[in-house]
């Protein structure tokens, strides 16, 4: 995938006007988000995971994809009307580089609720927020990945790419658990991601 | 008297990760030191890189301002190469602007920085029938209503009782700084609430626009992407452009209804905070909201007045002024960079060099940049300063709006010299909201009469010469002037710096060691305790501050600290 390409949305046909915010839409009952700062190295991580994902699968029931990048608040329209919310993002630990882990709802604001998120309103603060106006999906996972390198750069670390096909497995059998099933999408939709 | 040092890491609720410094003598703030910790550094990603595709990347700095990136990358660009876009574009891009920027300020307000001043502990205890007088009293808002107020503290209970404060666990609950009856405090945290709703009408705003969000993609370099026909279904027609209205009319309701009574009832509830924050009063603001293609005539006015003194105010009148361009320096004395030099952007390195903290020395990732050689505070406060001294009859207008609501509540008029604070910063902002509604009106009535008159075009192809040029892009964005810098050689980016708001207002002393506008705003204001110094956020939180740097790992290990010691 070009870095122009991966910046944008993978596939130019997929941009859609609406995003499920048209009115009347009835929005895919299960989200997965993709988190992170794509130019800053595996920070960019679940971006990176999101992508893959959108250009190499199929999924039915239909599964809204969103590449939430650093947002935080932003995201909260979002959540309006989902079952379940898949989020994806690198993951501060002492755990090696590579090392994924799967922390469940309420775990995730437990584990995050006396931190300090490095961006002004995280994901925890996200999480609280959805739950205090009512619009918090019933089930949230969260896919964790310690990175291993943080730096201005656009491309993931070899040990983060060499992991990527697991996060991927990660990802469907989750959705598989959630009765989404996937699969491989035609060839020419699927570009590689240097 | 002994002398003790408070130091601040981080400073939470704001993107990016800021250390605040304070010697405190006497309960007062008598120095300070802001420190960025995080490096930023765009020219190393873009160097090389297609110009066309530079605002891809600088969308990706930070995760609040994307598109305010995305926006005066283009600008820097066509500045460039001298390229005109189309008036279609430019409006578009005017509605994306104002949208975004009335989102901002909203969240600002109250998701960001209301927790320094309204308790939400204390909500709780409120009477929902007197804070329905209250708020009817301020303003016609439907939803201030005694059974609305005692459904949002029942709600606000049984979150507190779960144990899991979230958004609310980094307040300073009971602190003696905090005021406001609990009344004031149930209605605020209402409307903290409420805000949420309208954060998500100006988001679909900017999704219809932008055909994406958070991160927009109907920009080019030479205009916009979106294809214009009224009669076609995937593009951006009619019944696109009436549902962006509707959005519009409804985000201006809780603009003029809640947002702005609420601030100017707090601001005259805290009178007596009303002296403190004053800081550096040289103030630097774009024009923006240009209403023809070349970017010659603007909506909103913008230019540089030092000393607080409006009748020295200098306008800054085209894009590419060469005022602007000759009098932006960046200096490095006291950053964590190699050399020591005071530059022009164009002419900027960026070698780090960490030095642990050093407050004579190196003790910042932020540059300090200046405006004819001196500090200058940018933002909303700016803004609108720069505005009334061009003359700007709508921003006078609600200017008098706010000051005669706070003087209402007070019973004394106040003058526009208290604006030069704090709280000052905060009626600025919601000054400049309501500014930003009707420069959105006026767009949205500008693209529908041009596009009725037959003009569908929205893009203007760029050419690259063979060759070296320079051009520089800037944009009025929520936190103050952001200016683009980009040096193109043979159709590749050579060089590439960002001038953001916050380095303006975050930055360390510069290079004749004058402090910068963080610093200046935190002397002389009081701290009550020292291990809780609610007044520090509330000072550097009414700058808005964002970091920029965007870094937002899921952070299992930091701890926040407050470290106080004697020095």
């Amino acid at each position: 995938m070009r870095d122009a390409e991966l910046l944008s949305a993978a596939a130019p046909d997929r941009a859609r006007y609406d995003d499920g915010l048209w009115p009347g839409a009835e929005p895919a009952s299960t989200l997965l988000v993709g988190l992170g700062n794509l130019i800053f190295g595996d920070e960019g991580v679940g971006v990176h995971a999101m992508r893959r994902l959108e250009a190499d699968y199929a999924f039915a029931p239909a599964l809204e994809l969103v590449d939430g990048g650093t947002s935080g608040l932003d995201l909260l329209p979002l959540l309006h009307g989902r079952e379940r919310l898949l989020l994806i993002d690198a993951l501060a630990s002492d755990a090696p580089p590579g090392t994924i882990r799967i922390i469940r709802n309420r775990a995730i604001r437990a584990a995050l609720t006396e931190k300090v998120s490095l961006h002004h309103l995280g994901i925890a603060d996200l999480l609280a927020l959805a739950e205090l106006v009512g619009c918090a999906p019933p089930e949230i996972v969260l896919i964790g990945i310690v990175p291993e390198r943080l730096e201005m750069q656009l491309g993931l670390s070899d040990r983060l790419r060499e992991r990527l096909p697991a996060i991927i497995a990660t990802a469907l059998a989750v959705l598989g658990k959630w009765g989404i099933e996937s699969r491989p999408a035609p060839a020419q939709t699927a570009p590689e991601i240097a | 008297m002994t002398i003790n040092r408070i130091t601040v890491d981080p400073v939470t609720r704001i993107e990016g990760h800021l250390r605040i410094d304070c010697d405190v003598q006497d309960g007062k703030v008598v120095d300070a030191w802001s420190s960025g910790q995080m490096w930023r550094g765009i020219e190393v990603v873009l160097r090389g890189r297609d110009p066309r595709d530079a605002w891809l990347y600088t969308q990706r700095i930070c995760g609040v301002c994307t598109t305010v990136h995305a926006i005066v990358s283009l600008r820097a660009v066509e500045n460039a190469i001298n390229l005109e876009i189309p008036l279609n574009a430019q409006l578009i891009r005017n509605l994306i602007i104002a949208a975004h920027g009335i989102h901002d300020h909203i969240v600002h307000f109250y998701h960001l920085s209301a927790l320094d001043w309204v308790d939400v502990t204390s909500a709780l205890k409120a009477d929902p029938k007197a804070t329905a007088q209250l708020a009817q009293s301020l303003s016609n808002w439907p939803n201030n209503n005694a059974r609305h107020f005692a459904d949002v503290q029942q709600r606000l209970k049984k979150f507190v009782a779960s144990g899991q404060l979230g958004i609310f666990s980094h307040g300073y609950w009971g602190h003696p700084a905090m005021i406001m009856p609990p009344e004031a405090n149930l209605m605020a945290a209402a409307h903290y609430l409420e805000a949420l709703e309208y954060q998500r009408r100006s988001n679909q705003i900017t999704a219809i626009l932008g055909a994406k969000t958070p991160h927009v993609q109907n920009l080019a370099v030479g205009g916009v992407a979106n294809a214009i026909n009224p009669d076609n279904q995937s593009a951006l027609n009619m019944e696109r452009l009436a549902y962006v209205k509707t959005l519009m009319d409804d985000l201006g309701g809780f603009v003029r209804e809640v947002y702005l009574p609420d601030v100017t009832a707090i601001a005259a509830l805290y009178a007596d905070w009303l002296p403190y924050g004053r800081g550096v009063t040289n103030y630097l603001a774009a024009p923006d909201f240009p209403r023809d293609t070349k970017g010659t005539d603007f909506g909103m006015p913008g230019g540089y007045i030092p000393d607080a003194d409006l009748s020295k105010f200098h306008q800054i009148t085209h894009f590419g002024d060469p005022y602007f361009e000759s009098n932006v320096k960046e200096s490095i004395k006291h950053s964590w960079y190699q050399g020591d030099w005071t530059r022009s952007p164009y002419e900027e390195d960026t070698e780090p060099d960490y030095t642990d903290f050093q407050e004579e020395g190196a003790y910042s990732w932020v540059k300090a940049p200046s405006f004819e050689g001196k500090p200058a505070q940018v933002g909303p406060l700016a803004n609108v300063l720069t505005m009334v001294a061009a003359g700007h009859e709508l921003t006078k207008k609600y200017l008098k709006l706010a000051m005669d609501r706070i003087g209402a509540i007070t019973g004394s008029e106040v003058p526009l010299e208290v604006l030069h604070s704090t709280l000052g910063r905060h009626a600025a902002r919601c000054v400049r909201t309501q500014v930003l509604y009707d420069m959105m009106q006026e767009n949205y009535a500008a693209l529908v009469a041009n596009i009725a008159s037959g003009d569908y075009t929205s893009f203007n192809k760029p050419v690259f010469p063979k060759g070296q040029q320079m051009g520089f892009g800037f944009h009025e964005a929520p936190r103050g002037i952001l200016s683009h810098w980009v040096v193109i050689e043979d159709g590749k980016i050579k060089n590439y710096q960002a001038v953001v708001p916050s380095t303006w207002n975050a930055g360390p002393r510069n290079q004749d060691d004058a402090l910068g506008p963080y610093e200046a705003s935190l002397i002389d204001n009081p701290i009550l305790e020292e291990e809780r110094p609610l007044e520090v956020l509330r000072t550097v939180h009414s700058f808005d501050p964002c970091l920029a740097c965007a870094v937002h790992l899921h952070d299992n290990e930091r701890q926040t600290i407050v470290k106080v010691h004697a020095a």
